[in-house]
């Protein structure tokens, strides 16, 4: 939106177009902001005119305020909880992922953020048998990855060994959930906006699956593709991160799945102190953060973790909670199952 | 849109005593201004009894200090009914980053009524609207276009956008490498607030978030003058247009309290910038929202 040119609105002719601009009109603020009778003497166009072009374009290009009541009424119906699969972490969460926000996992290296992920990925395809998109920008996952927490939730093996002859063209609960996760990976911040606009076009002309509806969209990591363009003098990193982080909310909202992203952390410049990487405009964009540490004076086994609540838009913060990352997705079977048909 | 109704007539022709202008008793309580700031929150504003004319007031503060929270303690306050110890009156949400949530506003308004119907809660959100903008220059014709809205509704008393700064890189980029550039489409929106607000009496909250880091870095911010207040210690760089900065009449600090990590204690500083009149308060954030201490 910006520049006024024929075409653009019912009753903006060419000639229209051209008295407006000899008269340093050229955009539709410099139209809406006029004075309609001053701009009408100086170019001979009715006042009549002016003003209902003004009333369209305003009509066309801003925004509609929605009662509460009737957004209280779609929002009510539309947004879901999603357990995590976790059941900890359901705990810390109120229940779990809610649709439409953005919830942020920090955490440093081998902290479990992408462990958590997996599983939320496991448990939403194959126990909520809904639809997950998996944006992947670290290389974290793999398939045997996910095949391994999906086998670690089927306690049949009987249902393992069907699918593993089928080859995953059978009806098996394991192959259903596979397919029921998409992957996508993207690299660098161009790459994922790609990926978020294509969904939202694939949306919008509804191109639907069989298998279920999306519900959940995992970002992992968002550090890696922005961390690069900050930094130093440049604005234009901080923009792109602001465009990155209003798509992915524009996603949440629109088309209600619950997106989840994870993040870095770093230190402090001045305080030495660890905190979630991507600066403080980032910190406004998720509604809910949780922070994944080692736990400290934990036992021998380096499995545990403490997830903490540092953010949250119903929940007082601070509250903790003990996970133990080791026994999920941990294969109860022989080794031999590990990359078989990948 | 008949050039008479413009208000500024109006106002005159009120002033002058014309017969057979004025237009029924919505427009007397137009004319009359709309309820005091104490109304809306008697705690924070103690000393402004007088009817809004027009104010405008920014939130500051970094992320998890409660600002979002006192918004949803202000909008309770105005849409609740007067039987409850609401204003009843009408208020107008601008959203310019998808972070409203109106199951939260729903759970503070069913701590607060003496009966949670869902009758009564609808009809609380009956009063309030919410407008979704995606960069500055449509929440420029947004303002634009809420002008008829404002006209239509007499009870609105309370305007909130959540937040200012939220297209602040965005349009930094866009306008290349003049400053002007960069900032004039926020400049005009603070030029309209300012207008519509003192047209219209209206209260206007905005947030702004803290988005510069306290140490000096030119390379994140405009080499504006910093914070010279040394009294209060508040995390305040002044980064928007001077636009904006001249029509704030109220700056209103905000900062969480207690290191420990499961404190959920917040405090306040209230600045009126013409007296430069410093307050402090304190409140918690509970399941019925903000509580002041």
């Amino acid at each position: 939106m910006g520049v006024l040119r024929p075409g653009l609105c019912p009753g903006l002719t060419q000639d229209m177009v051209q008295l407006l601009r000899s008269r340093g009109i050229k955009t539709v603020v410099d139209l809406v902001s006029a004075d309609l009778e001053e701009v009408a003497q100086k170019c001979g166009v009715s006042y009549k005119a002016l003003v209902a072009l003004r009333r369209v374009l305003l009509a066309q290009f801003s925004a509609f305020p929605f009662n509460g009541a009737d957004l209280y009424e779609e929002l009510k119906t539309s947004t879901a909880i999603l357990s995590t699969g976790i059941a900890s972490l359901d705990k810390l969460l109120d229940a779990g992922l809610y649709t439409g926000e953005v919830t942020e996992i920090v955490g440093g290296p081998g902290s479990g953020k992408t462990q958590v992920c997996l599983c939320v990925a496991a448990h939403v395809a194959h126990g909520l048998q809904q639809n997950v998109l998996y944006i992947d920008s670290n290389g974290g996952l793999t398939a045997s990855r996910i095949l391994q927490l999906l086998q670690a939730r089927t306690p049949d093996e009987g249902e393992q060994v069907e699918s593993r002859r089928a080859g995953f063209l059978g009806g098996s609960d394991t192959a259903g959930a596979l397919q029921r996760i998409q992957v996508v990976r993207a690299f660098d911040i161009f790459q994922m906006l790609d990926v978020l606009q294509d969904l939202q076009g694939a949306v919008s002309q509804q191109v639907s699956s069989s298998s279920g509806t999306l519900k959940v969209v995992v970002v992992d990591s968002v550090t890696a593709v922005v961390a690069p363009l900050l930094g130093g003098q440049q604005r234009e990193g901080l923009a792109l991160m602001m465009q990155l982080a209003r798509e992915l909310k524009t996603l949440a909202r629109d088309l209600s799945v619950a997106l989840v992203v994870t993040n870095h952390m770093t230190r402090d410049r001045d305080s030495g102190q660890l905190k979630p990487a991507l600066g403080r405009s980032w910190s406004f964009v998720p509604s809910t953060r949780l922070l994944l540490d080692t736990s400290q004076g934990a036992g021998a086994s380096g499995s545990w973790r403490v997830a903490c609540l540092t953010k949250s838009p119903r929940l007082p913060t601070g509250f903790q909670e003990m996970v133990d990352i080791g026994t999920w997705g941990t294969p109860v079977q022989s080794p031999t199952l590990q990359g078989d048909h990948m | 849109m008949q050039r008479l109704s413009r208000p500024k007539a109006l106002t005159f022709a009120h002033v002058v005593g014309l017969p057979g202008v004025a237009q029924g008793p919505q427009l007397l309580a137009r004319l009359e201004g709309r309820s005091s700031l104490k109304e809306i929150e008697p705690h924070l504003f103690a000393d402004e009894d007088s009817p809004v004319h027009g104010e405008i007031l920014e939130f500051h503060g970094p992320e998890g200090t409660g600002k979002t929270e006192m918004l949803y303690h202000l909008t309770a306050r105005c849409i609740l009914p007067k039987s409850e110890g609401g204003l009843g009156g009408e208020v107008l949400f601008i959203d310019t980053d998808y972070h409203f949530d109106i199951l939260r506003l729903v759970t503070v308004l069913e701590h607060r009524l003496s009966e949670s119907s869902e009758e009564a809660i609808k009809h609380c959100l009956g009063r309030f609207f919410l407008v979704y903008c995606s960069s500055s220059t449509q929440l420029l014709l947004t303002l634009y276009s809420l002008e008829t809205m404002f006209c239509s509704h007499p009870s609105l008393c309370l305007l909130i956008l959540d937040s200012l700064s939220a297209f602040y890189w965005i349009d930094r980029v866009n306008g290349g490498e003049s400053v002007n550039l960069q900032e004039s489409t926020l400049k005009k929106c603070s030029q309209l607030l300012e207008k519509l607000v003192n047209e219209y009496r209206l209260a206007l909250f905005a947030t702004t978030q803290s988005i510069m880091q306290k140490t000096s870095n030119s390379a994140e911010g405009p080499s504006c003058a910093f914070n010279r207040q040394s009294d209060v210690d508040v995390d305040y760089r002044p980064y928007l247009c001077k636009a904006w900065q001249q029509v704030v009449k109220h700056r209103i600090f905000f900062s969480k309290q207690g290191d420990s990590k499961t404190s959920n204690q917040f405090s306040l500083v209230s600045r009126h910038l013409k007296s430069n009149n410093l307050k402090k308060h304190f409140f918690i954030i509970g399941e019925s929202g903000v509580e002041f201490c």
